[in-house]
């Protein structure tokens, strides 16, 4: 009965600490808790730190960087396996109401996807590491907090272009705060 | 009296020959495959001959050819063994010039090769001095190192691959591949080998275990999925992207034919084996030990169908690679 408490007190808590936004901050510092869906499996564990900078009103460039790992236990192998995605990508995200308390945005950044796949079998390395390019379009939202703070929501398609077929495609979900300057 | 019970036992007795021999030579009732498989031609001499030849490997090049046979090593070899050779051209189109391998034990079974795709790593089967298993039958997968492709003297001195992959029981048919897994991204090499092993059903079925630096560890796993209990399943190779599975069915003892199976990803079940369908197979000879080209392009098999040069031969068919069965 009381694992239900929590939720309705940190759902008070957020609504009382939300405040009208000034205008879209000229910079904006995102860090966030991510998991991603690829092929097959998600992996839950990631991170991802982003700069903004706005341009016109409701226009503005991003970067970011993310990473996000999981280990697996092959049974074949007889061994873990650990994958690690890292990424690196820029571009443009458009911001429906900068000002207000609560900001949809769209996005679309390109950039490079490193993979890297490894296990340790009777004491040597096995696996390899790749980098593609990638483009990944993504949606989202922001929620005024307190001051220069939000929350931050997104939820990104990513393309990689590699030549396999069957592993190409991933979906990203993030969740953070963002504070601007 | 006597008359009348010879002439009603010979009737009973040829029935049941009858019977027997039709049940004996029956291959395998399965669906046929569609195939894009060319006419297949028997390999001339040297390396085909009126002895026996077969479990053909060939290197990714198409140049090197590692067989098994029965024939003499030399004209002085008066030691009937099974012995692997190793078949060379300086082209595609160049003859093949054949000799015997030095690392085969006399007086003993070494047989059915199968050449790493990158050439540094022979496997094959023996039951020389080493092997596991009963007086009967004492075959097993062994395994071979050289350091340098190009130098076929240069085999090191065979390993027997022990458990996991031999046992009490019979081995062999072993086929080496690698499997890379679109959950790893395809990063992940997985090095296999598919084999055959009479250890739990008292006849072959086929098994896979994982390898590493040419041997065997963790737990070998029996491929339910094309395994029968009423009929044997040897003699395996495996496509080099792991999608495409062909070997060799049949009754103990009888004749066998070629099947193939295929699965979508590496990690996925193998699907319903089916029949190759003439004039890959034959109704009346066997087939028997296929062994898949690294580029898909060629299947190399074992048959006693007429057109050889006696015994059982080695044949040939080739496809185009765009037309896999997948």
């Amino acid at each position: 009965m009381t694992v239900t408490k929590p939720i309705p007190i940190c759902t008070a808590l957020l609504l009382t600490v939300v405040t009208p936004s000034a205008a879209q901050m000229p910079l904006t510092v995102t860090g966030a808790y991510q998991v991603t869906h690829v092929p097959q499996q998600t992996l839950p564990f990631g991170w991802m730190a982003e700069a903004a900078v706005r341009v016109t009103h409701g226009w503005g460039g991003v970067g970011e960087i993310s990473g996000t790992y999981k280990t697996v236990a092959d049974s074949a192998l007889t061994t873990d396996v650990n994958l690690a995605l890292h990424a690196y990508a820029g571009g443009v995200r458009w911001t429906v109401r900068p000002e207000g308390s609560v900001a949809p945005h769209l996005q679309l950044l390109v950039g490079a996807e490193h993979a890297r796949v490894h296990a340790s079998i009777a004491s040597h390395e096995i696996g390899e590491s790749m980098t593609h390019l990638m483009i990944q379009p993504g949606v989202g939202v922001s929620l005024a907090l307190r001051g220069a703070v939000r929350a931050a929501a997104q939820i990104d398609y990513r393309r990689v272009f590699m030549d396999e077929n069957a592993a190409r495609n991933r979906v990203r979900l993030l969740i953070g705060f963002r504070v601007g300057w | 009296m006597d008359t009348g019970n010879r002439f009603g036992v010979i009737p009973i007795f040829t029935t049941v020959a009858v019977v027997s021999f039709t049940w004996l030579s029956a291959k395998p009732d399965a669906e046929t495959a569609p195939s894009a498989w060319s006419n297949p031609v028997p390999l001339g001499a040297p390396v085909n001959s009126p002895f026996m030849e077969g479990g053909a490997s060939i290197s990714a090049d198409g140049l090197t050819m590692i067989f098994g046979t029965n024939r003499p090593c030399t004209d002085k070899d008066t030691i009937s063994d099974q012995d692997l050779w190793v078949a060379r051209r300086s082209s595609i189109s160049a003859p093949w010039q054949a000799q015997c391998l030095r690392i085969n034990a006399d007086g003993f079974i070494d047989n059915v090769p199968y050449l790493s795709p990158d050439g540094y790593w022979l496997y094959f089967v023996s039951d020389r001095p080493g092997s596991i298993g009963t007086q009967t039958d004492r075959r097993d997968v062994w395994v071979s190192r050289r350091r340098d492709v190009q130098n076929d003297e240069g085999w090191e001195e065979p390993v027997n691959l022990g458990a996991p992959v031999n046992t009490e029981a019979p081995e062999g048919g072993p086929a080496y591949f690698v499997t890379r897994e679109a959950k790893y991204f395809r990063l992940l090499p997985k090095e296999k080998l598919i084999f055959n092993s009479a250890r739990e059903t008292g006849s072959f079925d086929l098994w896979e275990v994982s390898v590493f630096d040419g041997m065997a560890f963790g737990t070998p796993k029996r491929l339910d999925e094309v395994n029968t209990l009423e009929f044997t399943e040897a003699g395996s190779t495996v496509s080099a992207d792991g999608l495409e599975l062909f070997f060799q069915r049949g009754l103990p003892g009888g004749l066998t034919d070629l099947f193939t199976a295929t699965r979508h990803e590496p990690d996925e079940r193998w699907s319903q084996p089916m029949r190759l369908p003439a004039p890959l197979n034959t109704p009346e000879y066997t087939e028997a030990v296929p062994r898949l080209s690294p580029d898909g392009s060629m299947l190399i098999f074992q048959s006693n169908r007429p057109g050889g040069l006696g015994s059982g031969d080695i044949w040939i068919t080739t496809r185009p690679v765009a037309a896999r069965s997948r």
